[in-house]
């Protein structure tokens, strides 16, 4: 009783605090009028508004996409974009203060010389701050839902997972935030070397990424030539079954058709698919294991790309989002000789490669990683001399 | 004998860098009493205090808090502290400060409200309840600190500079507070500079240099070795010397001075003077002032040359 009587204490000393900034008010200002960015959009039968004016697009008419889908990935747009960069930013700004105040000369003697531990201090300042993102989050989130509502869109509950999502999201960089706050004792300190390191969480995202992209090429590469080599063994063993002295005219012109392609796969595999396979096998032998060392770092740090991709992820499994159509069949592998297929493959296959990665192992690792610095910051905070 | 409020041995505090900044501190205050710890800058009394509220952690120290080990939290919810520089949250009013730190030291809010209206109102910054403290001058925020530190109703009292920034008027008003507290059953331990002030109030006094304790008792104890009666005459002095032993001459030929407390021993350098047809014009005993007493004990050290809080 005591000890949530003190974590609401200091939730509530916390929001005041943050209310009384003017940050606190245009930041929720700014989300209301993001979230309702959709009103500005609407959709006709062949093709879209924006602010009344008619858009030709009939990609994303209501005779194409349902106007649910359409506001759907809409909202996953708008909402990736909103929540992940500008809320976010203007989430820690508001909030990167919390703790180098409350550590401040002659400011942190008042509560540590109260009866309440000092962990418990840390986190409700840590839960105060997710608070003020979760407020902003919803604000922006109700006012799409009604927005999107009005419009037509239908009101659509699968909005609100953004909550969730973009709080876990949050809370990576928070508590990152926290600790530095905790060991720099500077609002400035600590905000600038959370951002950087979000920086760095980007740039280790695309770095793997692209680590994949190469890795997924080469893989094709290797897997093309033996499925030629497969359907190259298919072949002449179709042609050994065809009639030797055959004068049927048809089996004849079978049996050419059949040779030349033979003779134009061997071609093919000999200046085109082995050469490259070689190649191939040869950067795999330091891409992959430099791409798995890559993917390992990542494993222990938190995954905010991805964190946030669950939210598309999400929407799309409710219906809310566009699926490609998956068109990969093997003679069109073997027949295109220039990159295009290739590298539509390669997309394919890093979609495939992200969309297979578990909630759990996003989730989970992130959490993990933040439970660990949250732990580092209760711990320094504990033993510090004040 | 008197319960302790405070009862600590072998206080030590070495911080990083190998600053020592207590050196075996052995403390007692006891409830009922207003308890002075005077220092020059650097002495080791914040870290002291910081110690008895849990802000810095001791390298040793044994003994009790209200009869607690030092460090045990649930007992400063009986302890009020106002530290030196305080700065409370400028977002919130003096009334929200006071729900505040009564919330985080487990009052309910029925139970701390109608206390902190009282305590505002004892403090002089009734009318001030609702208006944030970002606007207070630094005479109302220390009275608002000083009600703080009583919002939880406290058995022990801890103040650190109570009167720093608070005019004449404000310091009566403090004093006058303070021996209301120690008239109630409580253990006041205050930390200052102001002497006078101290020496108004304070039961008991230690004097604290390079983080040990050089003195401690109430100000009649400290400073008998010094007292005296002077006495002062029309002439010839220097006759009167041989009359009383340690008696010296404090002014060329007009001032007798006699350190001791008891009236009989100066009885015979008056008669001699009568006797020789000097005339006694004055005769005062001399107690000295605790700023003597301190400067006299502190005069060789340089303020904050080794000894430093972080």
């Amino acid at each position: 009783m005591m000890l949530l009587r003190q974590v609401m204490t200091i939730l509530w000393e916390t929001q005041i605090g943050l209310r009384n900034k003017k940050l606190f008010w245009l930041t929720l200002i700014l989300s209301f009028l993001a979230g309702l960015i959709p009103l500005a959009i609407g959709q006709t039968e062949y093709g879209i508004t924006l602010f009344g004016f008619d858009l030709e697009e009939a990609t994303f008419g209501s005779a194409v996409v349902e106007p649910k889908v359409f506001y759907g990935l809409l909202f996953s747009l708008i909402g990736a974009f909103w929540l992940t960069w500008i809320a976010s930013i203007l989430g820690l700004v508001s909030t990167s203060g919390l703790v180098p105040d409350l550590i401040a000369d002659g400011s942190i003697e008042l509560t540590v010389s109260r009866p309440v531990r000092r962990t418990v201090v840390l986190l409700s300042k840590f839960l105060g701050g997710l608070l003020f993102m979760a407020g902003q989050v919803c604000v922006f989130t109700l006012a799409s839902f009604f927005a999107i509502g009005i419009q037509g869109g239908g009101f659509i509950a699968e909005l609100f997972l953004a909550l969730p999502i973009v709080l876990v999201f949050f809370s990576f960089l928070s508590s990152f935030c926290l600790l530095m706050g905790v060991l720099t004792r500077s609002t400035i300190a600590s905000l600038l070397l959370t951002i950087l390191f979000w920086f760095f969480l980007f740039l280790l995202h695309q770095v793997e990424g692209t680590g994949l992209f190469f890795v997924a090429s080469q893989d094709i590469k290797i897997e093309r030539a033996e499925r030629i080599e497969t359907q190259l063994e298919v072949r002449r063993e179709e042609l050994a079954t065809l009639p030797a002295d055959s004068n049927d005219a048809d089996i004849e012109r079978k049996r050419q058709t059949l040779v030349s392609r033979i003779e134009r796969a061997e071609q093919f595999l000999e200046t085109t698919a082995n050469p490259q396979r070689e190649s191939a096998e040869d950067n795999l032998s330091w891409l992959r294991p430099a791409h798995q060392g890559v993917l390992a770092l990542k494993t222990v740090l938190p995954k905010t790309a991805e964190t946030m991709s669950l939210l598309t992820r999400q929407l799309a499994d409710s219906g809310l989002a566009v699926e490609e159509e998956d068109d990969r069949s093997l003679e069109s592998l073997i027949t295109t000789s220039d990159g295009q297929r290739e590298m539509e493959m390669v997309s394919e296959r890093l979609e495939e490669e992200f969309a297979e990665r578990s909630v759990l192992w996003i989730l989970g690792t992130s959490l993990a990683f933040e439970f660990f610095i949250l732990s580092i910051a209760c711990w320094r905070f504990s033993r510090r001399d004040f | 004998m008197p319960t302790p409020a405070i009862d600590i041995q072998n206080a030590r505090k070495t911080y990083r860098g190998k600053v020592e900044a207590l050196r075996g501190v052995d403390l007692r205050v006891n409830t009922g009493e207003i308890f002075g710890l005077l220092g020059p800058n650097g002495a080791g009394k914040s870290t002291l205090v910081k110690i008895l509220m849990t802000a810095v952690r001791p390298t040793a120290i044994e003994g009790t808090v209200l009869g607690r080990p030092v460090a045990h939290k649930p007992t400063l919810a009986q302890v009020g502290y106002l530290p030196e520089q305080h700065r409370f949250p400028t977002h919130l009013t003096a009334m929200q400060v006071l729900l505040h730190f009564a919330s985080l030291a487990g009052i309910a809010r029925k139970e701390s409200r109608p206390r902190a209206q009282t305590l505002l109102k004892r403090v002089g910054i009734a009318d001030w309840a609702n208006k944030r403290v970002g606007s207070f001058s630094k005479g109302m925020r220390q009275r608002l600190g000083i009600a703080n530190a009583l919002v939880n109703d406290p058995q022990l009292v801890v103040l650190d500079e109570p009167t720093d920034g608070v005019d004449p008027v404000g310091r009566r008003d403090i004093r006058n507070l303070l021996l209301q507290l120690k008239d109630e059953g409580r253990a006041v331990f205050i930390n200052s500079h102001l002497l006078s002030e101290l020496e108004l109030c304070c039961d008991r006094v230690a004097i604290m240099l390079k983080g040990e304790l050089r003195a401690a008792g109430t100000i009649d104890e400290l400073t008998r070795d010094q007292r005296r009666y002077d006495i002062r005459v029309s002439h010839g002095a220097e006759s009167l010397v041989d009359v009383a032993a340690n008696t010296s001459v404090s002014e060329p030929d007009r001032q007798v001075s006699v350190p001791t407390t008891d009236a009989n021993e100066i009885q015979p350098i008056i008669d001699r003077a009568r006797a020789s047809g000097i005339v006694v014009e004055r005769i005062t005993p001399h107690r000295p002032s605790l700023e003597e007493l301190f400067i006299d004990l502190v005069e060789d050290h340089t303020p904050g040359a080794k000894v430093n809080s972080p």
